[in-house]
């Protein structure tokens, strides 16, 4: 009897942590903000109709839903010399942002160098993160802090290249 | 018996053409507003009426047929175009004057220059540049049909030009701030004894300043509704009508008395008014989507006209039997065009007893962001296929002047810029971060040195559309004059623009949105000063005469007239 509560209870546990894990890991969207904003960026080079619906694809609709012809068209107009390099990244639960440096040839001679942050939302039916294109979530001012503004519970320093 | 037969005999009858005839009166009641033109639809007809256009920020003048509203051309001018005025031997009729059929007088608020088209070239003749620092927004043409009269919105300054020479007469309007917007001079309407001043709106004193003509200086401001907009002359010459912006009414002026007539509730944001021959006015009502119809002699609401969406300006064509709606936004009825979204011109039936009264008729889409347009009748225009070129069309050397249209401009798009609002130093690049919103800029003031490299970077910052904001709108950012080619940025939500020029040209020049967003548009300003050797540059402090020499507008010598040089105490001693 008592071998029998015994394995019960190992199994129960057992089971228990095996869901529980799971469920930890089926929380984590597959690609992380960084991984996303270099896809985006890497598309936009790329350009083409296709090419630019899949980049249109990785931006959020939850605030605001900008029309993909119109999405189109203002990145169409980038720079295809335009570089873009990931600098790093902090996830605040639903709500990301990865700072960005943007190299454009300057008319000045050499390049432009922008730093820049873009923020992305945890879509929750999709579990992937999308980027805030229309910069619905961007802070204006002190009193309306947005995700830059805000300590991360999670951050990574990395540098990666949109090629 | 044989009188009942006959009573069915006749009821079958009616019954029968009643048959024939209710669905299609059914089908007219089931319409919507917007009526579709029947055939002939795309037919080689010739119409009787041809309207002009200024196209804002295409810097052309557009071309079109009266009623098929076909675009027929676009004539080139210049950067910014807002005014159109036709050529006439005087400033009697309504509106569109009662025109010569010579030229179109059309002013660019970007370049800061007035345009003379010569209408049966169908090309650009001269090209006038204004004094600086001074900034133009509207034109209006004398009594005598040789001067324009003219406001430098962006200054508080007005001015007189002398349109054969060239030469102008400066006069301030302030205090400052100071903004002179629409205006107009009354009509004598057959009255040789009638006094004859020049009105124009001033939306920062909420006023409608009046001038003496001869000698030309302010005499009166009579306070108006708050903001006023459109400020216009009706043909009879008894009243000046006043759009008031902000307080949704219109306010007539009494032009012998120089006071206020009478006051009207209109609909909200009502901006400007055109005229009939009958004793009507139409305002178009920004805000309230409509155009109000007004009886000018019971001075009286009479009717009121649903349009489409967001009407800015209103054009009525010389039969009375038009009006044209020059929309703001097209929301849902066109195929997106890229950033720039496409507007449109919608044409209304006012002509009374007609089956599509107060109806739209058409609705087309239209390049650039159309401001004022007027129209005449197409018999003033001749045809050049019909040998009329040998009869003396062309009998001296006419110049056909071709402006290099926003050429050597530095532009690049950006990922959407976060840093903050200001100016940093970057090497030996002053970069400048601006916010553009509605309905203002940060920072309100950028001040660089002459020689200095400039990085003006502009980052869009509305958000997203809400019941009472328009569609999702582009901000403009325009440096006037000597840096307007430069600039003139369209920066839509989600990225960021860039320009890069050398500050090269000392002086105060206003900054103002070239794209429509709304009812403060207009107010949407900021400044650019650049400080030469002589100091802190202002109004009086500047390289203005080197600015009046228009460099960026790629013009062979000879081809501009008019600017500093020409600027006299007195025009009237000429």
């Amino acid at each position: 009897m008592k071998k029998i509560t015994v394995l019960a209870i190992l199994v129960i546990s057992f089971t228990i942590g095996f869901l529980t894990s799971g469920c930890g890991k089926s929380s984590q969207p597959a690609e992380s903000p960084e991984e996303v904003v270099k896809k985006f960026y890497a598309y936009v080079k790329e350009g083409g109709p296709t090419t630019l619906g899949e980049a249109y694809k990785l931006c959020s609709t939850k605030r605001y839903k900008l029309h993909e012809d119109r999405f189109m068209d203002i990145v169409s107009k980038y720079s295809k010399d335009m570089k873009v390099n990931v600098i790093n990244s902090q996830i605040m639960k639903d709500r990301a942002v990865v700072k960005i440096e943007c190299r454009v040839p300057s008319g000045f001679g050499g390049d432009y160098v922008q730093e820049s942050d873009v923020n992305l939302d945890l879509d929750e039916k999709t579990n992937t993160w999308k980027i805030d294109f229309t910069g619905e979530t961007q802070a204006q001012s002190k009193e309306e802090p947005g995700p830059a503004a805000t300590k991360g519970e999670k951050s990574s320093s990395k540098k990666m290249e949109a090629k | 018996m044989k009188a009942a037969k006959r009573c069915s005999f006749v009821f079958a009858v009616i019954g029968f053409f009643a048959w024939l005839v209710l669905p299609g009166i059914v089908a007219a009641a089931d319409r919507d507003w917007h009526v579709e033109e029947t055939s002939p639809n795309d037919a080689p007809l010739q119409d009787p009426m041809l309207m002009y256009n200024a196209g804002g920020t295409d810097g052309s003048v557009a071309v079109i047929d009266i009623p098929s509203m076909r675009t027929y051309r676009h004539i080139l001018v210049g950067v910014d175009l807002h005014e159109p005025v036709f050529s006439a031997p005087t400033n009697e009729g309504t509106k569109n004057l009662i025109p010569d059929g010579k030229y179109l007088y059309v002013d660019d608020k970007a370049a800061n220059t007035v345009g003379v088209i010569n209408l049966q070239l169908g090309s650009l003749e001269r090209l006038i540049t204004l004094p600086f620092p001074f900034g133009v927004h509207h034109i209006t043409l004398g009594p005598d049909g040789k001067t324009l009269y003219a406001s430098g919105e962006l200054t508080g300054k007005m001015l007189k030009l002398d349109i054969a020479t060239g030469k102008s007469q400066v006069i301030d309007w302030g205090p400052a701030p100071s903004a002179p917007d629409y205006l107009d001079i009354n009509k004598k309407a057959g009255n040789p004894n009638k006094k004859q001043y020049l009105f124009s709106g001033n939306y920062y004193h909420s006023t409608v300043g009046v001038f003496e003509l001869n000698p030309f200086k302010l005499i009166k401001e009579i306070p108006v509704g708050k903001n006023p907009h459109g400020t216009d002359a009706e043909p009879k010459g008894r009243y000046i009508q006043v759009a008031d912006k902000l307080s949704a009414t219109i306010t007539f002026i009494d032009v012998d008395k120089l006071a206020v007539k009478k006051v009207l509730p209109a609909g909200a944001g009502p901006l400007h008014n055109v005229f009939d021959n009958k004793g009507n006015a139409y305002t178009s009502c920004f805000v309230a989507d409509s155009v109000v119809k007004t009886d000018l002699n019971k001075l009286e609401i009479v009717d009121e006209y649903p349009i489409h969406y967001r009407i800015g300006h209103i054009a009525v064509s010389p039969d009375d039997n038009y009006v044209i709606a020059l929309n703001k936004f097209s929301t849902g009825l066109f195929s997106p065009t890229g950033i720039r979204w496409p507007v449109n011109h919608e044409l209304l039936d006012v002509k009374v007893g007609s089956p599509t009264y107060g109806k739209t008729l058409k609705i087309i889409p239209v390049d650039g962001e159309p401001h004022n347009a007027k129209i005449l009748f197409a018999h003033l225009i001749k045809d050049w296929t019909m040998g009329q070129a040998e009869k003396g069309l062309v009998t001296s050397a006419t110049p056909e002047i071709r402006p290099v249209h926003l050429g050597g401009a530095k532009i690049s798009y950006l990922p959407m810029d976060t840093q903050k609002p200001g100016i940093v130093q970057k090497g030996d690049v002053k970069e400048i971060h601006v916010k553009a919103f509605s309905y203002g800029y940060v920072p309100r003031q950028i001040r660089v040195n002459k020689g200095d490299k400039v990085r003006i970077i502009v980052t869009n910052i509305d958000k997203a559309s809400g019941i009472t904001k328009n569609p999702d709108v582009i901000m403009g950012f325009t440096i006037y004059g000597p840096y307007a080619t430069r600039t003139m940025l369209h920066v839509p939500r989600g990225v960021s623009l860039m320009t890069e020029f050398v500050a090269d040209t000392a002086g105060e020049y206003e900054i103002y949105c070239e794209t429509f967003c709304g009812p403060l548009h207009l107010e949407m300003r900021a400044a650019f000063f650049v400080d030469g050797p002589k100091g802190q540059s202002d109004f009086a402090t500047g390289d203005y005469d080197e600015a009046a020499e228009q460099k960026q507008l790629g013009l062979q010598p000879g081809q501009l007239e008019g600017g500093n040089k020409e600027v006299v105490p007195n025009l009237n001693q000429l």
